[in-house]
């Protein structure tokens, strides 16, 4: 029996059979579709460091086989920053959740992009807390179901990539799990960028959000966001009204700016040179 | 010229002393918040410590602070940051992050007057439970409470050895009057300096909480050096993988609480004199002990039989020494604290009714005056 | 030599990789597997170009192709 090819890189002493995500799930897609651009880029594992925090995709990292960080919810960027900055050589990967990113991690993910960390962080956008049942998060739309807004959400979502990419991350961009290869290319250019790239993806959450929405199981969620989502070129001649509910995919942001360990590590040359002088 | 080790006489302020402790010790790694009156040690950091070819960052909050100091140190470097009580109060899940990954790193507290925002350049010793039970569940710090710019210097070198060797969150606690006092400080050609335990084993047998014993602790090799390290607040097994049992659960709480708790006589530290035929014996630790020597020695002059006892090491509490003076008998404990009176309850508890402790709180803004604590002696003999 | 390996022990029936093929190879079997499911199934090997479509999808780790496009 030949097995799939992301086993070659697992962790089987954890819990699930092979783990705990749902039938269906796009997170165990958004995993393997990092073990690819790991693999594709030649990476060596014993350099590449995975960081989660809380909930399903806090437990991202756990199953990966190299060093991992399963940190508090909410502050992998700021653990990640600190690993980067006492061994810059190493490739640091952050597994976030919608609600833990922009909810209580909020500061940590505009600080880590103002600052410009050298790290990749991807975001599992599924519109809600998944772990504890479906409560709703910082990017559920308005009118969603979830069991905390059971009279249907009424407050705003964040614009993540928007709200990346003001902050200051010098790589944007978004898919959803149905674009498997733009996915795993913006990974890799991701982890190329020297900075901090943030990289959002739609995924299904098909027990709490996608039943609760009657949106359908994991495979019907994906032909709801291979229909639903439009290329970011083609949005920008569309009308409010007509990308109501639509996905906006494609990169959105890609330059290049000094990054934060880098610059810190230039004052200690700095200071070398100033103390020679003297 | 040695970057690390400023050698020499020099005039410091206690936050300043702090600073070249801690790079004296080796850390490499400082994150912190501007924060009263711990504000001076982040500010001789910025410069200082890229001097010493470390690298020094502003912290967002004092949470962001403490986890790219946990970061750091999960890579390797020795790691520290610096606040006051307000700002521990903020740390506190990710101090019991550190303990339940048992990752070393120093945290300074220079305490201010609270509750809340309370009187931030004002004096108190506020936070000796916080800094030990103030994260959620069952783990162990050290701690230990200098009286002097010196100490400052001494106890952080200290405190970044012992958290090396025990894996465990490791507080200076500086009252204010220690952080910002000025007085000479020696500060010597070497320091010792403790670094972790490696692997000995490669990294096909390794087994990251694999321990001989409930007071072991495990080998750290850091992220990045092929041993593949599963580092998470959940509990865990010997290979780092996460479970609900119970037998997990106390195997796993019981080594984080016992390899520090187990080792209180090793670690004990204290200042003491005339003990021996002490009628009262006057216990304190930080500024406080000043004035108690003061108060004991005047009393020794009138004839008095008074005797002093400063402890240096607040957790693991010293049972042992207070155990010896119980034992004794004397006529009174007195225990004056800037607090309502906190670690009084650790000697009335070791005690249990065989001496009588009398708590004398100032809870915050003025230090004991020797006078005070010399009438109170007066009042018990 | 071109094979599609389904481990029953892991596939959950969730059917994206039944719904994605674009050769519509696989279809649910009509048995159920030991985890309470109808799992994936070889139904038509034949049309199968070796797009691995189903295995960069599948949230189980579950199916395998065998093969190389060149072949």
């Amino acid at each position: 029996m030949k097995r799939h090819p992301a086993l070659k890189y697992f962790r089987f002493d954890r819990p699930g059979n092979p783990h705990l995500w749902c039938s269906g799930c796009g997170i165990p897609q958004i995993w393997y579709y990092t073990i690819k651009a790991i693999e594709e880029l030649k990476l060596d594992i014993d350099k590449v460091l995975w960081v989660g925090g809380s909930g399903c995709t806090g437990r991202m990292c756990t199953y990966w086989i190299g060093d991992y960080f399963h940190t508090l919810h909410g502050r992998p960027l700021g653990f990640a920053t600190g690993a980067k900055l006492a061994n810059p050589e190493l490739t640091i990967i952050c597994h976030m959740g919608d609600g833990e990113v922009a909810g209580i991690g909020g500061n940590h993910l505009i600080q880590t992009a103002r600052r410009n960390v050298d790290l990749t962080a991807i975001v599992v956008n599924n519109f809600n807390y998944g772990m504890t049942g479906g409560q709703f998060s910082p990017t559920t739309p308005r009118g969603a179901f979830t069991m905390t807004s059971q009279l249907g959400h009424i407050e705003y979502p964040f614009d993540l990539c928007e709200l990346g990419a003001t902050c200051g991350a010098t790589y944007v961009a978004r898919w959803t799990t149905f674009q498997t290869r733009p996915l795993i290319r913006s990974i890799k250019k991701g982890i190329q960028k020297k900075g901090f790239s943030l990289i959002e993806v739609i995924s299904q959450c098909p027990i709490q959000y996608g039943r609760r929405n009657k949106i359908g199981n994991g495979m019907q969620m994906m032909k709801w966001f291979k229909e639903s989502s439009i290329r970011k070129e083609k949005a920008e001649k569309m009308s409010r009204e007509e990308l109501k509910g639509k996905f906006i995919i494609g990169e959105f942001v890609d330059i290049e700016k000094a990054e934060f360990c880098t610059s810190l590590r230039e004052l200690i040359k700095k200071r070398r040179k100033e103390s020679v002088k003297n | 010229m040695n970057k690390r080790i400023l050698s020499g006489v020099h005039l410091f302020q206690g936050d300043d002393a702090c600073v070249e402790g801690a790079i004296a010790a080796g850390c490499n790694l400082f994150a912190g918040y501007p924060i009263t009156p711990a504000t001076e040690i982040s500010e001789r950091l910025s410069w200082r410590l890229f001097d010493a070819g470390g690298i020094f960052v502003q912290g967002a909050d004092e949470l962001d602070s403490l986890t790219i100091v946990i970061g750091a140190a999960c890579a390797g470097w020795k790691a520290m940051t610096a606040t006051s009580g307000n700002g521990i109060c903020l740390m506190q899940e990710c101090i019991g992050y550190a303990a339940i990954t048992e990752t070393p790193c120093v945290i300074v507290d220079v305490e201010r007057a609270g509750p809340g925002t309370g009187a931030a350049t004002k004096t108190m010793q506020g936070d000796v439970y916080q800094v030990r039970y103030g994260s959620n569940a069952d783990y162990s710090v050290i701690a230990l409470a200098p009286e002097s710019p010196q100490e400052m210097f001494d106890l952080t070198v200290e405190a970044f050895n012992l958290s090396e060797t025990y894996r465990v969150p490791t507080f200076i606690l500086a009252d204010e009057i220690v952080g910002h006092m000025r007085e000479k400080v020696l500060i010597p050609e070497k320091v010792k300096i403790v670094e972790r335990k490696r692997a000995k084993v490669p990294p096909q047998e390794f087994l990251p909480f694999k321990v001989e014993s409930d007071t072991d602790v495990p080998p750290m090799p850091a992220f990045g050096e092929g041993y593949r390290m599963p580092v998470s607040g959940l509990t865990h097994t010997e290979t780092g993988s996460p479970s609900t049992d119970y037998e997990i659960q106390k195997r796993m709480v019981s080594r984080l609480w016992n390899k520090v708790e187990k080792k209180a006589e090793q670690l004990t530290k204290i200042e003491s004199a005339y003990l021996e035929d002490a009628q009262v014996v006057v216990v304190a630790y930080g500024s406080v002990g000043r004035s108690v020597k003061s108060a004991v020695l005047e009393a020794r002059k009138q004839g008095l039989k008074a005797g002093y006892l400063r402890l240096i090491t607040i957790w693991p509490f010293p049972d042992r020494v207070i155990e010896d003076i119980a034992k004794e008998k004397p006529e009174a404990i007195i225990f004056p604290e800037m607090n309502m009176g906190k670690i009084v309850r650790e000697v009335k508890r070791v005690a249990g009714g065989r001496t009588e402790v009398i708590s004398f709180p100032k809870p915050g803004v003025e230090l004991h005056k020797p006078k005070e604590i010399y009438n109170l002696i007066r009042g018990v003999i | 030599m071109k094979k599609i390996y389904v481990d029953e022990d892991l596939c959950t029936g969730c059917g994206i990789c039944i719904e994605f093929c674009p050769k519509k190879v696989l279809s649910y079997s009509s048995q159920r597997s030991l985890r309470g499911i109808y799992p994936a199934q070889v139904e038509n090997l034949e049309a199968c170009t070796l797009c691995r479509i189903c295995e960069v999808y599948c949230p189980a780790f579950s199916i395998a192709v065998e093969g190389e496009k060149d072949e």
